[in-house]
């Protein structure tokens, strides 16, 4: 069993098996590019307490059967549907979130951007406009006038 | 949140109510802009107001129906912002009030309302405001709407479906060039919407005259528009009695799915000669399905040798197999999907006619991977005595002798039955199934499953020893049971090792629906 060190944005390296770290498609075709590394591969757009955990759900889904080809149309069922490990492994502060969504999509880890995006989407639904912005510390931008027009538009949906 | 743009549009993709979309239109700039193009993609314009109302009693399994103020609301956004109105691609209309139900200020109220709709609707066709739709979704629509939609959008629209008594008064007569890939229509009848108590008084009488005249008309118009379709692949067409003259000498290069759907006298009245042809006509098929076809007639459908292996697919919904059922189902000797569907819980299938079915569904080569069979009456009695039980418990072990003897290549098989799961055990079951080969996913649906409401921690022991007796099918990774009353149904996932365990989890029925059973087994296509 091979093994690949990478090396997070501060400078930590880690240890992992190839074919986990093979779930990233980025470092996939990185190493196909330049067959045998022995240096540790940067990446340099993830610390190492969120690398550690991207690995960690790497090393859980190792097994997984590979993603299937983009299919837009089941893009938008249901969220609640994650598997229970990935809820729990999903439990962190949002700021732990957010890092692992970005990370997931620099590192091009579709099934783990996939749990990411469903994640936050839970934690919109049901919630009005002030509790979303509450949740997410999001400033309101729109002027008052803007605001106003875009509910009476979206009246309709309201209670849909 | 500091997420860049693909990532918000990627969750806000995860909201499916139009609710959470709206909501989250509303936090700020950069959501409105994920949002807004996800809450217009596919629209719904619809009131319905009939007998039994949902809105009043929530039933469960109901749908929220939308009403006059939001369709009135929606409209108006969309005739008075352009830009909105562009990002629109499916239109979904349904508009049924059962006039004898409302009074006349309401129906004032109505009609005022439905006016300025029309009007704003006509003014966004003129502005070709609905640049982007290609759907087009009518089921019971207001005319008028009907009408101004499809005069302005036909030639751009690729899916169209309609289920409406109004189809004559459409402009479906070939005047307007279409693009159209899938049709669904629904013929429904005109009759069922006379208002008043005289349902077979002179009223009744009348109508029904007219309507019969014009069918010829309405017929032929619509003949016109199918040879004015060439781009078609899907068709569905369900509720007409005349078939054979709509369907008489159309052709479609491309048609790859037919689908025959319930017609008022529940027998299709397109001739065997008449569905042979067309099929012959259309060696690309490679889904078919039927409902209660063919009749016993002194015809045998036959079919060319051509479309024999391109035809994967049947659907057969029946209420009884009829005697020359065999010979028609050994014609498609390519097929690797057939799903039979009972229509009624009285009598229907025999255990030694589906010993006869299962004989005839075997084939060479890869044969029949997914299938969905109706169990026989008595093996699904509702209640039965000992004795009786035993019957039951042989004629499930011959099944299964022959399900294993014929048909080895089947990997999806869901068995619909009328009585209780309970009557015979799951020991039953794997005992007889057990050693086939290939099975990987089988379903159990049924009316009503006895342990479902027990607790989890009751039924834990009950799921490992399911799995356990269901281990001696090699393949068999995941085992369903579904109630079909209550619309529930749990997936049981066997864990092999070295002691085998069971893991349920609840699981949509519309989603077991579409692996193991048929979208076509429902009566009709439309919306319920």
């Amino acid at each position: 069993m091979s093994e690949i060190k990478l090396l997070s944005s501060d400078q930590a390296t880690i240890t992992v098996e190839k074919s986990v770290a093979e779930r990233s498609i980025l470092i996939k075709n990185m190493l196909e590019d330049v067959g045998e590394v022995t240096e540790a591969i940067p990446i340099p757009n993830v610390n190492e307490n969120v690398l550690k955990k991207v690995i960690e759900w790497c090393e859980h889904h190792k097994g997984d059967p590979p993603a299937q080809a983009d299919d837009d149309s089941d893009s938008r069922k249901k969220s609640s549907d994650i598997d229970e490990w990935d809820q729990k492994f999903m439990q962190v502060d949002q700021e732990m979130l957010f890092e692992i969504i970005l990370a997931a999509n620099y590192l091009d880890i579709k099934p783990l951007l996939d749990v990411g995006c469903k994640t936050v989407a839970n934690m919109i639904k049901g919630k009005s406009p002030e509790e979303i912005r509450k949740t997410f510390n999001i400033q309101n931008d729109f002027t008052p006038e803007e605001e106003e027009q875009i509910r009476r538009e979206n009246e309709w949906a309201e209670d849909r | 949140m500091k997420l860049p743009v693909e990532i918000v549009d990627q969750i806000m993709a995860n909201l499916v109510e139009k609710k959470d979309l709206a909501a989250a239109a509303l936090v700020s700039r950069a959501c409105h802009r994920s949002a807004t193009p996800l809450l217009y993609r596919d629209i719904v314009i619809e009131d319905v107001l009939d007998n039994n109302d949902t809105r009043e009693l929530p039933t469960r399994g109901v749908q929220k129906r939308g009403s006059l103020p939001q369709m009135t609301s929606l409209i108006s956004t969309l005739h008075s912002n352009p830009f909105i109105c562009s990002l629109v691609c499916s239109i979904e209309h349904q508009f049924y009030i059962a006039v004898p139900y409302v009074d006349s200020l309401q129906r004032q109220i109505w009609e005022m309302a439905l006016i300025t709709m029309r009007v704003q609707l006509q003014k966004i066709i003129d502005r070709n405001g609905f640049s982007r739709v290609t759907q087009l979704r009518l089921f019971n629509p207001d005319v008028e709407f009907a009408d101004i939609l499809l005069k302005g959008l036909l030639p751009q629209i690729e899916v169209l479906h309609i289920a409406s008594p109004y189809v004559r008064h459409l402009p479906f007569n070939g005047s307007l060039p279409s693009n159209i890939k899938e049709l669904q229509v629904q013929f429904l009848s005109e009759l069922l919407r006379i208002p008043g108590p005289t349902l077979f008084g002179d009223v009744w009488q009348a109508t029904r005259a007219a309507y019969n005249s014009a069918d010829e008309t309405m017929h032929s118009h619509f003949n016109s528009f199918l040879s004015a379709s060439p781009s078609l692949q899907i068709l569905r067409i369900s509720g007409t009695k005349e078939l054979h003259a709509i369907l008489a000498d159309v052709t479609f290069p491309s048609l790859d799915i037919l689908e025959i759907g319930p017609v008022f006298n529940r027998v299709i009245d397109l001739t065997v000669a008449g569905l042979s042809s067309f099929i012959d006509r259309h060696p690309g098929i490679s889904r078919l399905a039927l409902r209660n076809l063919p009749a016993e007639t002194d015809t045998v459908l036959s079919i060319s040798p051509e479309s024999r292996s391109g035809i994967r697919q049947l659907i057969s919904c029946v209420e009884e197999i009829p005697t020359d059922y065999y010979s028609f189902l050994d014609q498609f000797e390519g097929l690797d999907t057939f799903k039979m569907h009972r229509d009624i819980v009285v009598g229907g299938v025999l255990q030694d006619e589906l010993l006869e079915l299962v004989k005839h569904l075997q084939r060479d080569g890869p044969g029949i991977k997914n299938l969905a069979l109706p169990m026989p009456s008595h093996i699904s009695g509702r209640t039965l005595t000992d004795s009786k039980l035993e019957m039951a418990r042989v004629a499930l072990e011959h099944f299964g002798q022959a399900f294993k003897q014929y048909l080895p290549g089947v990997e999806v098989f869901g068995i619909s039955q009328i009585g209780r799961y309970n009557d015979l055990g799951s020991v039953d079951w794997s005992r007889s199934f057990a050693g086939h080969p290939c099975l990987k996913r089988l379903a159990i649906k049924t009316p009503f499953l006895p342990n479902f409401r027990e607790s989890h921690a009751v039924r834990e022991n009950v799921i490992d020893d399911l799995a356990r007796a269901f281990s001696d099918l090699p393949a068999l990774e995941k085992l369903v049971f579904y109630e079909s009353i209550d619309k529930q149904a749990i997936e049981l996932e066997i864990i092999r090792g070295e002691t085998t365990t069971g893991k349920e989890r609840f699981v949509d029925t519309a989603e077991v629906d579409a692996e193991f059973f048929d979208y076509f087994f429902q009566t009709g296509w439309e919306k319920s």
